[in-house]
């Protein structure tokens, strides 16, 4: 176990920067996520923490070693691929083992170490077998046992349940968090699915352009997004944004939506007045039929989804498309007339410019 | 039977029937040699086209083997095939890794100008290519035929295996350097193996289109002890005559290294062909 620390990485390819001044430090048996979407540098930062990419600029350090120079190998550190990327010639038997053997460890270790890891995931009866005769979630069990065996000082994890189907998708994820429960090594796991990252992470690093938008533990990144960017992919479905206007009020100071609803706010420190974007997650609304006290929008009905477990119903307001979420089955369709009341605690306010959160 | 099962059965007929036809016409010639070879001479003419000679001989099989040449030419014509095989392919895989794995200055040059060698004659470099050879002392030497065919050979052969090696993905090597390989020990332990079946089709194709090149032998090579099979084969053509059953027997001896080469690497052939063909 090894915290990993990174100092300033950036990387670029000629005069495109792909990844500005990271700077990140993930404990000693930490499971964090790096989450963003396609393209925003996550899965290229991992490469460079493994040493598969050039840095350009900046440190990394884990433990007390500074590896920024260091060959892949020399890293003492294991990767699982979104591929899995098992030698197609070898068994199971050997895919586990093949780093042990090219580090010359002697056969009884590596036997142990592979009964080991193969009782832990659930292998013991496939360990004779090629790759290709094992399903999806075989071979990930295999990806990880070749990582577990080595038993190093990071794990890295490369978008490894995107292959595989929703089922074995949410039976993968639990396992790999229980696996770490138990083993606690530091581990370092890209994906862009958000529901991976909140539910395995114990810290989350939401990244965009290049950049790190917000680093925090799920539920505070959840409940208090610094930017729109953060807010608007974090949670399923996601946060409505509605352009309000804010306007001071005496000590306190108010925003209001469409000249429909005025809503009253504690007074914004960095803006005196203006147009702000104004977010609510799904679940804060809710519905009724008859206008009720309150700030509320009248709304027309577009479609409504039962889930069976809960009903998600999207909704237009003027131009603007609403998403609402809730655990009852109301009794609406498609064309009806309701009202969303908005509660006042939970409204996320945002500047329109940079995204930057105001509240 | 319904009308469906009737034409079914008709169009499953009439493939077996083209594909028959297509497989008598490809062999017929390899049929004709073979018939050629066994015709006592004096029947050659008397017969005319019947498809099987009243009387068989291996007379033209023994006159090739204890009264010609054609053993040497033989052992020429393997040892060029097989050095120009191994050469290229070596240098070709190595050639196809770094177009498949590597960003470097002036690839597409590069990969340009190997393709420009495949666009001309082959006629048109002889002159150039003799005028070469000779100061090196390369003329009349098997080893200066290994080398201009292993030159001649090795663009398409690196087209060839960089398709291969493309076709591995690079997950795979990135694995094994986390895994502790080098980037030579991840070639050597994951990539080859897994390009093989390549490596083994590259080397049929070479092997084979050494096997029966003319020109450049004709052209670079003098002396009898160097001559390759193809053009001793010229040798049974002489001025007034041309001995027709010693060339099919030599002919069709010429074939069984082919064969025995091809049946060995047969399997690695179609699998390897394939995985060429479609990526993943």
């Amino acid at each position: 176990m090894s915290a990993v620390t990174l100092n300033n990485f950036s990387k670029s390819y000629g005069k495109m920067s792909v990844l500005s001044g990271i700077d990140l430090t993930i404990n000693s048996g930490e499971f964090i996520a790096l989450v963003g979407p396609s393209g925003c540098g996550k899965s290229t930062l991992l490469r460079m923490i493994a040493g598969l990419e050039e840095i350009t600029g900046g440190n990394i350090e884990i433990g007390d070693r500074t590896v920024t120079d260091l060959a892949p190998k020399d890293r003492n550190i294991a990767m699982v691929f979104q591929s899995y990327a098992l030698y197609p010639h070898l068994s199971v038997r050997s895919n586990m083992g093949f780093s042990l053997k090219l580090r010359k460890v002697a056969t009884e270790k590596i036997t142990s170490a592979i009964n080991s890891a193969s009782t832990m995931l659930g292998l013991d009866q496939l360990l004779e077998r090629l790759p290709k005769a094992l399903s999806g979630g075989q071979r990930q069990r295999v990806a990880m046992g070749r990582a577990i065996v080595r038993r190093p000082d990071v794990f890295l994890f490369d978008e490894p349940l995107s292959n595989l189907d929703a089922k074995l998708r949410v039976q993968m994820r639990s396992e790999i968090k229980s696996l770490h429960q138990d083993i606690k090594t530091t581990s370092i796991y890209v994906t862009h699915d958000q529901i991976e990252a909140m539910t395995m992470a114990d810290r989350i690093v939401v990244m965009n352009k290049g950049n790190i938008e917000q680093a925090g533990a799920p539920l505070d990144i959840y409940d208090r997004p610094e930017s729109k960017f953060v807010a608007g992919f974090i949670g399923s479905p996601a946060m409505n944004f509605f352009t309000a206007e804010y306007k001071p009020n005496g000590s306190d100071g108010f925003i209001n939506i469409n000249d429909e609803c005025t809503i009253p706010l504690p007074k914004l420190r960095t803006l005196q007045q203006g147009t702000v974007e104004c977010g609510i997650r799904p679940e804060h609304l809710s519905l009724s039929k008859e206008k009720k006290t309150g700030h509320s929008i009248k709304v027309t009905v577009d479609v409504v989804e039962p889930t069976g477990l809960a009903t998600i119903v999207y909704l237009s307001f003027g131009d603007q498309k609403i998403c609402f979420y809730t655990s009852d089955r109301p009794d609406i369709g498609p064309g009806d007339t309701v009202y969303l009341q908005l509660s006042e605690n939970k409204l996320h306010l945002f500047d329109v410019n940079t995204g930057k959160r105001l509240n | 039977m319904t009308a469906y099962t009737i034409n079914r059965r008709l169009w499953s007929t009439g493939r077996y029937l083209a594909l028959s036809l297509y497989v008598l016409f490809a062999l017929f010639p390899l049929f004709w040699l073979f018939r050629v070879s066994i015709s006592p001479t004096k029947l050659l003419y008397t017969e005319g086209t019947s498809l099987w000679p009243s009387m068989v001989t291996i007379e033209n099989y023994l006159i090739v083997l204890q009264d010609t040449s054609f053993p040497t030419y033989f052992l020429n014509s393997v040892t060029v095939s097989l050095g120009t095989a191994l050469c290229t392919t070596l240098i070709a895989s190595a050639a196809g890794y770094a177009f498949s794995r590597f960003k470097f200055k002036g690839k597409a040059i590069i990969a340009f100008l190997l393709l420009l060698t495949q666009m001309f004659p082959l006629v048109m470099v002889i002159a150039p290519i003799y005028r070469l050879m000779q100061p090196l002392g390369l003329t009349d030497s098997l080893t200066g035929l290994i080398v201009v065919y292993t030159a001649f050979n090795t663009p398409f052969a690196t087209f060839l295996m960089q398709s291969f090696f493309d076709a591995v993905p690079k997950d795979l090597e990135d694995a094994a350097m986390i895994d502790g390989c080098t980037r030579f020990q991840a070639l050597i332990r994951i990539v080859l193996p897994l390009t093989l079946p390549g490596m083994m089709a590259t080397l049929g194709f070479i092997f084979t289109a050494a096997w029966s090149e003319l020109l450049f032998a004709l052209m670079l090579i003098n002396s009898e002890s160097q001559v390759t099979f193809p053009v001793g084969l010229l040798n049974f053509i002489s001025k007034f005559s041309v001995d027709w059953g010693q060339m099919m027997a030599a002919g069709f001896l010429a074939l069984i290294p082919a064969c025995i080469f091809f049946a060995l690497i047969q399997k690695y052939l179609v699998t390897g062909m394939t995985a060429g063909a479609v990526k993943g």
